[in-house]
């Protein structure tokens, strides 16, 4: 029946558009194609504001104007409100809630439709949760004029593949949006870290980190696997480890375990951190799970004072903020006098006056708290 | 062949599998019927050992024995080699790769299979990572015999769409894992971290963050919107958003903002610093966006010395471990022989001795060295 495979032919190119926008755009055109239009459009709308918020289009739709009509038209689009409160599955169409006359005299038939020479529209409710409502749409001109009851049980037939696709996209946006800010807000970090699984497969590592295992000094991967060369710690490592992948004694909230990592030649040894990831239960499409975050730290690197940000903090002077700099970069008052060329009794009061607004009363107080002043990432 | 409703149908199954792995395994089934077979196995081996790494099978396929063929006898499946070797999407059936006389004299075949009375199949190759192999198998007994070329055309028509469910369970599992993990590693900094959408609302916080936030002393939501009770902080805050959100100035690169927001009472300032957050452009989502990521820093929590840590990196005494952590606290040489019932002498030699232990020659530089060695989370 060519009725019949025509409609797989959809089916199959709408369940394409599952995991790509390419893909998608194909998949809206072949459902127009199928139904009959001139376009076709994928909408979400917020339901508390009552506007549309995303707009997708087939990749043939060549009149459509989104920003224009997510900016200016959408909240006028008189179409809204029927989607906002027909349950999911539910078929709409012109005829169902206005009149030729309406439409004339309609501003967004008459601005906005009419000069894409678009006039009618069949859309199905693809989506309905308690913030958001989302459909799909065939645009229709006014030569195409309505849609009939062949068009509309089309329609019908595709509902069920296309709310599928909708909960497919939507479900992977979430995902992997909902994701990228925390991998970021990682990535930011000076310290490094990496996230490894159960045998100490290195499955992510932020920058930082990224930088300390290049350096091949202490903490390496070798074929993806963490590896210290410093003995103790490997084994400090490998207890860590079997500790937390172990069913029987992990313990997700368990402080985490620290230990040093000595380094080649003299330099200060990594500070290293384990601590036990708990993974959601779900799809176990996977090799390898993440098992533990380390942290890594260099103790001789320090990030620069942020001391604008002092500055503000305190309302501190030029010569306050550049004297708790030098103080926190190790000098002395009296190299510092001697730096500026003025008598250590000066650079004293200098000093008073900055552990007076900084809110401290003694000097060994005043390189800790510097400490906090330096930049976040 | 079979007729179009019953491929549609399966297309529909195949696709709701990518909600769980309960409906992952009804889609094997529904491949299953479609084809003809008495089972459906998705199974994941290892390159190049061919090793199977995880088996999943269709809900209705009550014979299956997986933990025997993944501990036994999947590392002799004959079956497997030729998985490794042709590329992804090819569709693969008994005969291609064996005899009838090679399946009787097989092991595999013999002790294994026959036990299920099955003994033939049709497969595709789904996945491939660097690492490893995914494969969907159609199980046949001796009665169902050899799939003939109406079976192999179906199994063609399918693969791009089981391949493409497939790779959509992979990527939503990623992307949880990688969710749950870095949610994690956020949750244990000492900084407070909150993400927040263009209009400032708090979409995530870390327990820092919330902990900060319910003091109400300076920095709160209200009604879900970050609020700055220090004017100056609350429009620095205000203009580094727009900053972010205006389109053309965007950066996700660009430096980050830093600002103190001041509080109630003498207590210090917060430490605020906001960077653009990057989204990725996938796939249309109704979700708040995130904008920026908010670090919130309290500099008087000074997080305890993580003394044993200390001295371990070192090999420090017991008494140059406590002499560090007192000069940590701000405590003066002086302070400490008295509280000790020691000379001044007794403690300025010890000092000495970590530093040196500590590579360092200046007093000032030891508070700073400590500051490294507070604890990471």
């Amino acid at each position: 029946m060519a009725e019949e495979s025509r409609i797989l032919e959809t089916v199959e190119q709408l369940y394409a558009g599952a995991g790509d926008n390419a893909a998608w755009a194909v998949a809206l055109d072949s459902v127009m194609d199928l139904i009959g239009g001139a376009g076709s459009t994928f909408e979400i709308f917020d339901k508390r504001q009552g506007f549309p918020i995303v707009l997708d289009f087939g990749a043939r739709f060549a009149g459509v104007a989104p920003v224009e009509y997510l900016q200016h038209y959408g909240p006028k689009n008189p179409r809204v409100p029927l989607h906002l409160t027909n349950p999911l599955g539910t078929l709409l169409y012109d005829r169902m809630y206005i009149s030729e006359t309406d439409m004339d005299r309609d501003e967004f038939h008459a601005d906005f439709l009419a000069e894409q020479d678009l006039r009618y529209f069949v859309s199905g409710v693809v989506l309905d949760s308690a913030d958001h409502a989302a459909c799909v749409s065939i645009q229709r001109s006014p030569k195409q004029g309505h849609v009939e009851a062949d068009e509309i049980a089309l329609m019908a037939r595709l509902m069920p593949h296309l709310q599928q696709v909708v909960d497919i996209r939507l479900r992977l946006g979430e995902a992997l949006r909902r994701d990228a800010p925390f991998v970021q807000g990682l990535e930011l970090l000076d310290d490094g870290v990496i996230v490894v699984d159960g045998e100490g497969y290195v499955l992510h590592t932020n920058a930082a980190a990224e930088s300390f295992l290049s350096r091949d000094d202490g903490i390496t991967a070798v074929e993806t696997r963490l590896h210290f060369r410093d003995r103790s710690a490997a084994s400090a490592f490998g207890t860590a480890l079997i500790g937390l992948v172990d069913d029987e004694t992990r313990d997700i909230d368990a402080p985490s375990q620290s230990f040093p990592a000595r380094r080649a030649g003299d330099e200060r040894a990594y500070v290293v951190t384990v601590r036990a990831v708990q993974l959601p239960e779900g799809i176990a499409i996977r090799t390898r799970d993440a098992a533990a975050l380390v942290f890594v730290r260099d103790p001789s690197e320090a990030s620069d004072l942020d001391a604008g940000l002092l500055r503000r903090s305190f309302s501190l002077t030029a010569a306050e903020t550049e004297l708790a700099s030098l103080v926190d970069r190790g000098l002395t008052l009296e190299e510092v006098a001697d730096r500026r060329g003025v008598a250590i009794t000066t650079v004293r009061s200098q000093l008073y006056s900055l552990m007076e607004k900084l809110g401290i009363n003694r000097q060994a107080q005043l390189v800790r708290l510097l400490g906090q002043y330096r930049r976040l990432m | 062949m079979s007729d179009a409703a019953d491929i549609e149908a399966t297309l529909g199954s195949l696709y709701a599998g990518v909600e769980s792995d309960e409906a992952w395994s009804f889609a094997l089934d529904s491949v299953t019927e479609l084809i003809g077979g008495v089972g459906c196995t998705f199974e994941l081996n290892e390159k190049p050992t061919g090793r199977p790494l995880m088996l999943d099978f269709g809900a209705r396929f009550a014979e299956v024995a997986p933990m025997e063929y993944l501990q036994h006898y999947g590392p002799m499946n004959p079956r497997v080699p030729s998985h490794l070797t042709v590329p992804v999407g090819s569709v693969l059936y008994d005969r291609v790769c064996h005899s009838e006389a090679e399946m009787d004299r097989d092991e595999f075949h013999a002790d294994f299979l026959a036990k299920f009375d099955l003994r033939y199949f049709v497969s595709g190759v789904v996945l491939e990572s660097p690492d490893y192999v995914g494969c969907i198998a159609i199980q046949r007994s001796i009665k169902q015999g050899h799939v003939d070329g109406d079976e192999i055309a179906l199994m063609n028509r399918l693969m791009p769409h089981i391949q493409q469910v497939a790779d959509i369970r992979l990527r939503l599992a990623d992307a949880r894992q990688r969710d749950a993990t870095f949610v994690q590693g956020l949750e244990h900094l000492d900084d407070g971290v909150l993400i927040v959408d263009a209009y400032g609302r708090v979409l995530h916080g870390n327990a820092v963050a919330h902990e900060i936030l319910s003091r109400d002393d300076g920095v709160t939501s209200t009604e879900m919107r970050l609020q700055f009770r220090d004017k100056s902080a609350s429009s620095a805050f205000a203009s580094a958003l727009k900053g972010l959100a205006g389109g053309e100035t965007y950066d996700i690169d660009g430096p980050a903002q830093s600002f103190p927001a001041r509080r109630n009472g003498d207590a210090r300032a917060y430490l605020v610093t906001v960077r653009a957050a990057s989204m990725p452009e996938n796939l249309s989502s109704y979700t708040r966006d995130a904008a920026a990521i908010v670090f919130l820093r309290d500099p008087s929590d000074v997080s305890d010395l993580d003394t044993q840590l200390l001295r371990q990196s070192y090999g420090l005494t017991g008494a140059e471990t406590e002499l560090a952590s007192l000069i940590d606290r701000g405590l003066t040489l002086e302070e400490i022989a008295a509280s000790r019932g020691v000379s001044i002498t007794t403690v300025r030699t010890q000092l000495y001795s970590l530093m040196d232990k500590l590579g360092i020659n200046r007093q000032p530089e030891l508070t700073a060295i400590l500051t490294k060695y507070r604890r990471l989370f």
